[in-house]
Order: C-alpha cells, then structure tokens, then sequence
C-alpha cells in the first residue's frame, strides 16, 4: 500500500519469491484463475505484487514474464493510468455494498485496452457482510477476461464462501535481515538503526519504512522510558503521565495499522512485555525485539514474576481492543496505566507452595 | 481461450454428477417422474456442495424436451439456453445483490407472464438469506400459491436467516457435507481425465483441507495443479497449500509437554518467518491436543484420522503428559482463542499463550490433589486404628512440601527405614510438581536403594519409559532435581535387572498401606502373604495343637456347606 503510487517489477519484489514464483507459473501454463486471495500482513508487497501481475498478462509484445516495459499497456500501468485497473478499499471504515454494486456493473463490459481488467479489493475483509454477499455471484463465475484480486491480512475475517471461490496465495513475512539491507541501501540508516526497525516492524516492509519516516525511534523511546518508570510514580503521577500523552494525541486517528498515537504506543509497550517474558524464561536472545534495550531487560525480567507479565500484555492487549471499540480514550488509558502500575509494583508473588506450611 | 477454473469445468450438469447428495437428488428425480413438484425449494448447505448446481440441473429436467423424464439431455434448446445463463424462462437471480423489496415487485409483476418456450419460468434465488425482511414479506403471498407455470428455487448456506414463514411455504433440503471418501474418489476422477498425476496420499491431503466442500477441493486442485504442473508431489501439495506440517505440530506439542518455553518461541518464530497463517496454526494446534485427548480416552481409530506411525507418536507424548495435562491445556487453548482472534498481534498474543501452556505443568493438577487428599484420608483413617505415632508424623505433613527441611526433623531420623522407600514416593511427588513427563515415566520404574551419593533404581517393562533415560540431558535433570530435592549431590545409577528380581525389589511399595508387614518381617513367609493379601497386622500370638486346629477347618467348612 505504501509503495501504491511507484510500479515494482516481479523481480524487484523483496521476499515474496515463493508468490512471485507461483504467479509467474500460473502464467506459463496459461492457467489464470479469476480470483486470487493474497494473504499477508499489511506493508509486505500485496499491491505491489498485484500490480506486477497487471502488467505482465497485459504486456502487448510479452518477450519476458514481466512484461516489456515498452509496449502502452505496460507504460500505462506502469504511470499508473491503466483503464483496466480497478483499486477498491474501504470508504471510511467500511467497503460498502453500493461499491461492489459499481464494481460487477462494471463487468458487464469488455475491458478497455488490455486483455484483462484486474479488480484489486483492499482489505477485502473489511466488506460489510451485505457487500460480501452481493459479492458472491460475481466472484464466482465473472465475465471472460476479468481477473479479481482481494487483499486480506487474514482470511478468517472473510465469509467461508468467498474464501472457497478464491486461489489463495499466501505472502510470507520478509526476513529481517532483507529489510535491514533495504533500509540501509533506501534510508541511508546505520546497522543498528535499520536492524532494530527490522525487528520491530515484524517482516512488514511497509511499517518499517513508515517508522524510518518519522521521527517514530524517539517516540519509541520516550515511551519505552515512560513505562519504565511506571512504577515508580505514585497514581496520581501516573494519571497526570498519561492524560498528557492522550491529549497530545487525541487528534490524531487510531489507525489500526498503523504506528502513530496511542495504538503505536500499545504496540510498542506490548512488544516490551513480550520480550520481558523471553528473558524471564531465558529463551534465546535472537528472538528478541527491542534489541538496544536488551540488558535493561535482563535486570528488570530478573526480578519480575512471570504470571504479572503475562497479565501486563493481555491489559494491553484488551486496551487496544476496547479503544476501538468504544473510543473513550482517556478511561481506557487510565485504567490499562493504573492496572499495569499495580502489575509491576506487586512484589513477585511467593511460590504457592512455599506458603502451604503456614496454612 | 481463456483458463476456466476446474470448479466450474466440471460443475455437474446432470443428477449422477453431482457428488455425495443422493438423498436429494434421488428425491427430486422421483417427483419429476411422478409429476410431484413442489412449486417452491429450499436448498441449504455448507458452501461448495451442489446447492446451486442442484437448482440448474432441476430447472433444465423440467424444462428439458427431448431427455426422460428426471434426466436433462443437456442438448436440446432449452438445456443448452440454461446453461449458458441465457434463458428467458430461467432466471437466476443473485439474492444478496437484488435484495431490495423494490426487487421482489418488479418479480412479481413478471410473474404472471406465460413461459416462452418451456413449460415452466424457474426463479433460481441465490444467497437468499440476504434478502431484506420487506422483500421477503413481500414475496409470502406469491409463494404461497404461485401460477401453475412458476417454479422457485432458493439456496442459501444460511437457512436460519430465512424467516419462518418462507421456510413453512418450501420445500426444505439440506445438503450435506461431502465426506472424505467421496471427495478422494473424485479427485481421482477429476486427474484422471484432466492427466494429472497426483498421488491417493496427496488427494487425501486436499480432501481433508476443503473440509467438506466440493468447490475447495476442486479449487485447491487448480491451485496446485497451476503451479506444479501435471505431475504433483505430496510436498508441494503441502507447500503451496500453506498446510501445517504434521511433525511442526508434533515438534510443538511435545515441546510444550516437555514444559520448554525457550524452544517453543523459537518454533512461533519459525511458524511467523514461514508465512503460515498464525490463527491456522493455532487452529491446528488445538487440532493436536484434541487428538492428545481422543488417543487416551478411545482406542477407536477412526476417530484420529492419521497414519499409524502419528498414532503412535500421539499416544506416547500423550501417555507421557497425562489426562488431565492435556485437558487442562485443551482449556487453555479454548479459552485464549479469543484473545487471538481479536488481536493485532497475533503472533506475540500466540507467544505468550504457549509460554502459559508450558507453565501448566508447574500448577498442581485437580488428579494431583485429589490423590492427595485420598491419600491423606487414607492415611489418617489407618492411623485411626491403629495409633502408631512414627507413621502419623510420616504423614501428617502434606507431602507437597516434602524436600526442604523434612530431612532434617527428628522423625525422619528416628525412621530411616520406612523413609527411604517413602522417599521414592516423595521424590516422584516432588518430581510431579517439576516436571511431569519426567514423574509420569518414573512411575513405571522401579525404586532400589538409597544412599548418601547414589539413587539406584531399576527400569520398568515399558520400553518408552526404559528408554527415556537414555538422552543424557535428561538424566542430568533428573539427577539436578534429586539434588534439589535430598539437599546433597546424588549419582542416579540405573540398574539392569531381569523379571522376578524387579518384582520383588517392588515389593515394599505394595506394602506400604500396611505399615505393620515390614516389622513383622521375622514372621514366617506364610503368615506375611496373608498379612498381605488382607492388608492385616498381628495382634498378638495364639497357641493352637494340631488336632484343635484340625477341628476348628472342618467347623469352617461345615458352615460353609
């Protein structure tokens, strides 16, 4: 999604060789199905990929798998100007029957200049279930030369009937070690740099770019401080903390995805706890996230019980959850700080059957 | 030409086709011969097993003009005109997108007209759950006594969504699932005449992922098939698929009984680097503790649908956790299922739930503290009766804290005897709570001495238990476990032994409900199996001459008679 706007050939498509592979056979057996279900988290080359696909079946002069690059098709799709491309995604929150509607009416025509049209439907999981149902007829059996493709993170949010008309195509996360090379050869990052968002972003090239954009490592930070001395603060202090960082971001939009505002604060705080849980149970220290705070970890999972970080996570969990159910921001944040102050200042809690003999 | 995708190349155009529904399609041939038609139908069904096929393969045999009755030619004008889309007369009608009551008017105004060229006007109403509460009142009347020449046909996967007085007014069939055998068999069909070659073990593969469905498997089938070509090997069946490979899953289970969480994160990793679907594998994961369970509960096999040799790799890891184990973590996985689905991080959310699950092992289980209890009870009620103050402080404290400063008491002193084979018990209650794989194989071995630096013990007839000890790491926890349980470094020394020897060596475990036998021990062999065989004591000696014994046995046996 985040690379909508520049065109990215098959071969430049980093970490999805096993997709590309796949599409690329289908093509040689001239065995285009006409729907695809690309799976994979959000910032991992989906649309990239889908676009690709546009240009290499409606290459004109087709010398390669990729397309030519030469002919008007492929440079329209290339500028982006292609009329046989349609892109649908949620308008506001939501991808509305009235939009599915526009697009089967649509079928009712040959494509214009190409010999596909390709149909690419962005988190098709967010359909309402009227315009996942109005969609099934069409998906099913659309008109010849017209290809479907539908973007989903998961296909457990999707209707078990569009999922059975569909050829899914799952997307692997990319490697760590491929993200820090592109963010070093694309950002100009030094090792550490690159390497830490690599691991944060959790093989999501998107969000990895998105966080080397801003100024997300110091925010980052400045959280990662605030919930160090978390417990230190008396409630009071901790509300004040808190009510201050709601306010500053209260006008920014929770976005799901996404890695601004209070959410991005969860997320980070989240990935916090999880990496305490690691160290308390000393698991191998490749796996963990926050790579340059990792000795502090070590001394804090020390001295940490293992059933309040457990707890600490899913109190942050359910926080990002009700804050976008309910939206009341600073109720929601008060009560997950306060809950997690407790978690973290209780003394570690003394095997129970160190206790049995009192009893 | 255009690639037509094998699920609508071989939609089936003629009742034998159609896969797995004989009830129904038996049902509807016999209304066409004996001119029984319903005015209105109900198909409902999974997705992907024959509904919508069904309705266009009854709207051509009633309309069909050359075929026998129940058996579209799927020649003549009117077959030909229906399959293509093309009819005038049967009109296929997409219930979720048309779901309006404005719709439905329009329907019924159209209703009335006579058929052009066939005997009936079929309205095929797809997805008809979908349409709105009016549309459906709307067309209550008109359903209910529609013009001789109409037929309607409704399918929907969500029949329950479809009011009750449309239900009243159809006539109802389910459709069921289409099961394993039938999907295998045609799969086999299918490459056979499309000149795939896929192996019976690959076919079974993509039975078992469409769950039931007829188009899943048929489209899985394109998938592989359209990246593999037409040969096709078990491993790409799996690859492609994104299907969880079994051993990862055994690898997972047997890492979480094991209770190492260090291990299990490592394999989240793999699972997350691979591109399998986290909820899928959390799905499948619950899958494997299921039939953890089934394996203790039943010895049906048809219940764990898997080759012998992951039978028997479920049955050991599932003998070596135990029960109660494996359903508490069943628990576990259900109850945090939620906490996954709703999550944006399903991945450290996945984490932290196979991290708790190692912990089970650590929390006494219900069995545990019920055979404690019983224990205890035992106990108690057998020191009752006879007040004997050495076994009493024996067993008045709880065993669970067994380990500490127990050895040090002085009632430990005074009774090294009886301690050091109730250590056995204490060492493997105490292992219980540490590591329960490790207790639940020690169970089966056999205790024979201890001394200050050595723990000598003899292995037990189970092969998997005898073998367990073999991996030297394994032995070196068992042997940091007694050091921290008898406070002093302990050699484990494991003891080959033949079969009778292990019985007896066993013998003082039996004993030990009766506390009396082993003091009793100058008494003559006879005498001990009776104590023994009614778990008795010797109260005190009486003299007896032959000859009264002799008449007291045949007072007995008179009696008797």
């Amino acid at each position: 999604m985040t690379n909508g706007t520049t065109f990215i050939p098959f071969s430049k498509i980093i970490g999805q060789d096993k997709a590309v592979q796949f599409l690329k056979q289908v093509m040689a057996g001239e065995k285009l199905p006409h729907a695809y279900l690309f799976v994979g988290i959000q910032g991992i080359g989906k649309t990239t990929t889908a676009l690709a696909l546009t240009r290499a079946i409606n290459c004109r002069e087709p010398v390669t798998e990729e397309g030519c690059g030469r002919c008007p098709s492929c440079r329209q799709v290339m500028s982006g100007n292609f009329p046989d491309l349609e892109q649908i995604g949620p308008e506001g929150n939501r991808i509305k029957i009235d939009q599915i509607r526009q697009l089967s009416r649509a079928f009712g025509f040959k494509p214009v200049s190409g010999k596909y049209r390709v149909s690419i439907i962005q988190s098709a999981d967010r359909m309402t279930e009227e315009a996942a149902n109005a969609f099934l007829k069409t998906l099913e059996e659309p008109p010849e030369g017209n290809i479907l493709i539908l973007n989903v993170k998961e296909p457990l949010g999707l209707l078990e009937t569009i999922v059975s008309r569909c050829q899914k195509v799952p997307f692997r996360p990319i490697p760590v070690d491929l993200i820090a090379d592109w963010l070093k050869g694309k950002k100009q990052l030094d090792d550490e740099e690159a390497l830490l968002l690599a691991k944060i972003s959790e093989g999501s090239l998107g969000r990895a770019f998105n966080m080397s954009e801003g100024d997300f490592l110091e925010r980052r930070q400045d959280y990662l401080f605030k919930l160090i001395k978390l417990p230190e603060l008396s409630s009071d202090q901790a509300l004040t903390m808190i009510l201050e960082v709601t306010e500053k971001n209260k006008k920014k939009a929770l976005d799901p995805s996404g890695d601004d505002g209070i959410l991005g604060m969860l997320s980070v705080w989240k990935a916090w706890y999880r990496d305490l849980l690691l160290m308390n149970i000393s698991g191998p220290e490749k796996l963990l996230l926050n790579i340059d705070f990792s000795h502090k970890l070590k001394t804090i999972a020390k001295n940490c019980n293992i059933e309040n970080i457990m707890k600490s996570f899913q109190v942050l969990d359910v926080a990002q959850r009700d804050l976008l159910r309910m939206r009341n921001l600073d109720l929601v944040m008060e009560n997950a700080v306060l809950t997690l102050r407790g978690l973290t200042r209780e003394k570690p809690v003394q095997n129970r059957r160190q206790h049995t003999p009192d009893e | 030409m255009v690639y037509e995708v094998l699920a609508r190349k071989w939609r089936p155009q003629i009742f034998e086709d159609v896969v797995g529904q004989e009830h129904i399609t038996q049902t509807l041939q016999n209304a066409i011969k004996g001119d029984r038609l319903a005015h209105a139908y109900l198909f409902s069904g999974a997705r992907g097993v024959g509904k919508t096929s069904v309705a266009r393969i009854l709207a051509k045999a009633i309309n069909c003009e050359e075929g026998e009755p129940g058996l579209p030619c799927n020649k003549c004008h009117s077959c030909t005109e229906i399959t293509t889309g093309a009819s005038v007369d049967v009109q296929e009608i997409d219930g979720a997108s048309n779901r309006g009551i404005d719709e439905i008017r329009d329907l019924r105004e159209n209703i009335k007209y006579m058929p052009s060229s066939s005997r009936f006007r079929v309205y095929i109403i797809d997805e008809v759950h979908m349409l709105t509460l009016p549309a459906f009142n709307a067309l209550l009347k008109t359903l209910e006594e529609p013009p001789p020449h109409v037929k309607f046909i409704f399918a929907t996967t969500d029949p329950h969504k479809v009011p009750v007085t449309i239900l009243s007014r159809c006539q109802k069939f389910d459709f069921k699932r289409i099961p394993l055998g039938l999907l295998v068999k045609q799969l086999e069909k299918i490459t056979g005449e499309e000149g795939i070659e896929m192996s019976q073990s690959g076919m079974a593969l993509i039975a078992r992922e469409a769950e039931g469905s007829m188009r899943d498997a048929e489209s899985l089938l394109d998938q592989v098939v359209s990246f593999a070509g037409p040969k096709i090997e078990d491993g790409n069946i799996t690859d492609i698929l994104g299907i969880i490979d079994r051993t990862l899953l055994f690898e997972t289970s047997l890492a979480i009984l094991e209770d190492s969480p260090g291990k299990c994160l490592q394999i989240v990793d793999r699972i997350y680097n691979y591109g399998y679907d986290i909820k899928e594998f959390y799905k499948a994961l619950m899958d494997q503790f299921r039939n953890l369970m089934v394996s203790l509960v039943t010895s049906k096999d048809d219940l764990l649908d898997m080759s012998d040799k992951d039978r028997e790799e479920i049955s050991r890891q599932a003998h070596m956790a135990g029960l109660e184990r494996i359903q508490q973590s069943l628990n576990l996985l259900i109850m945090r299922e939620e906490d996954l689905r709703f999550t944006f991080h399903p991945r450290l959310v996945l984490e932290t739930i196979m991290i708790k699950l190692c912990r089970l092992g650590d929390d006494l289980s219900f069995d545990q503290l019920i055979k404690k209890i019983e224990a205890l009870e035992k106990r108690l009620s057998s020191t009752a009766s006879s007040p004997d103050r050495a076994t009493l402080g024996n067993l008045s404290e709880p065993s669970v804290n067994w380990g500490t400063d127990h050895l040090e008491s002085e009632e430990a002193e005074s009774l090294l005897d009886e301690k050091i084979s109730g250590d056995w018990e204490n060492l493997l209650d105490y292992l219980s709570s540490k590591n329960r794989a490790m207790a639940n194989v020690l169970k089966e071995w056999h205790f024979l001495n201890l001394t200050n630096e050595t723990l000598e013990m003899a292995c037990g007839g189970n092969p998997f238990s005898t073998g367990f000890f073999d991996e030297s790491d394994r032995m070196e926890k068992l042997a940091g476990y007694c050091g921290d349980f008898f406070k002093r470094d302990i050699k484990i020394k494991i003891v080959k032994q033949d079969k009778n020897k292990i019985e007896k060596t066993s013998l003082p475990k039996k004993e030990e409900t009766s506390p009396g036998v082993i003091k009793d021990s100058h008494l003559p062999s006879h005498v001990q199996e009776v104590l023994e065989i009614f778990q008795g004591e010797v109260k005190g000696e009486v003299s007896l001459d032959s000859s009264e014994a002799k008449d007291r046995e045949k007072q007995v046996k008179s009696r008797r008679k």
